[in-house]
């Protein structure tokens, strides 16, 4: 969900989670779990019951196991050019930024935050999910940076088109900012809900 | 997505929720704007930023207005909108 507060705002205390020191240079090259490498490309390739390619098999999407060898690899490189975003003056939380799109990666089902945090380190997925919610970091810089590539890539001088739409977030209730009962965008659905205008 | 904005319905800028709208953090020159109005400056806001821009698609929430239809056009920014079968373009 994005976020209109300040870059640098307060943030409330919950339960440190150390920047690891792999994570903190830039010279991680590829990715591990508890000490253990996992490619994309060894993933299980194994059909499912109905016969189609398992989740993580590449021939699902209709892609090559050397397009994916390296998918890891470039979420890193993704991370690490957007983790600034993700800092304020007085705290680095850019590592559950990370944590956030690695641990979805590798996994089926259950993708909620506690599934996420005890997959990638054994956590009860609280300061992820505290992360998540209160968004520490500058959604516009962000987009600033997201902007700044695209113009700076020539294969993308050509042919892009933009989709201007809304998205809609369910909300339990109406404390946070911008919740309301409102038009959720779908089929006329009324609900409480957060409402994004967005360009994707 | 290269760009997005909070829409504050109407209720938010009201003086009942003035102290709420400070505790967040929603910036004190915020003001209450339609979902097409932030669109518009979103698209507006991308092409300054020189980011490329063939065609911008909507759907019949925007694509109904005939101002926003009107400035886009002035933006020179060609749009694919959807649009009501009763509409007269």
């Amino acid at each position: 969900m994005l976020s209109d507060c300040a870059a640098d705002a307060p943030m409330a205390p919950y339960p440190e989670w150390i920047l690891e020191e792999r994570l903190a240079g830039t010279g991680w090259h590829r990715l591990s779990e508890h000490g253990q490498e996992r490619p994309a490309s060894v993933e299980p390739a194994e059909a499912s019951a109905c016969g189609e390619p398992a989740l993580h098999a590449p021939p699902r999407w209709g892609l090559s196991a050397e397009a994916v060898a390296h998918l890891g690899d470039h979420l890193l490189q993704f991370w690490l050019r957007f983790r600034g975003c993700f800092t304020t003056r007085t705290r680095d939380t850019s590592a559950h930024a990370y944590a956030s799109l690695r641990a979805q990666l590798p996994m089926d089902t259950a993708r909620n935050f506690a599934h996420m945090d005890r997959t990638l380190h054994g956590g009860d997925g609280q300061a992820l999910q505290h992360f998540m919610s209160n968004s520490p970091g500058s959604g516009p810089a962000v987009f600033e940076q997201m902007q700044g590539e695209m113009t700076a890539t020539p294969a993308w001088a050509h042919g892009s088109t933009l989709i201007l739409d809304e998205r809609a977030d369910a909300q339990a209730g109406t404390h946070k900012a911008g919740a309301s009962r409102q038009d959720k965008g779908r089929r006329g659905q009324v609900d409480v809900c957060r409402v994004d205008t967005c360009l994707p | 997505m290269v760009d997005g904005a909070l829409f504050l319905p109407e209720e938010w800028f009201g003086a009942a929720l003035a102290q709420r709208r400070s505790e967040l953090g929603i910036p004190a020159e915020r003001r209450c704007e339609t979902k097409l109005q932030l669109g518009l400056k979103m698209i507006k806001r991308v092409k300054a930023q020189g980011v490329p821009l063939d065609l911008v698609a909507c759907d019949a929430l925007y694509g109904r207005d005939s101002q926003l239809r009107a400035a886009l056009a002035a933006e020179d920014v060609q749009y694919a909108a959807q649009v009501p079968a009763d509409t007269w373009v």
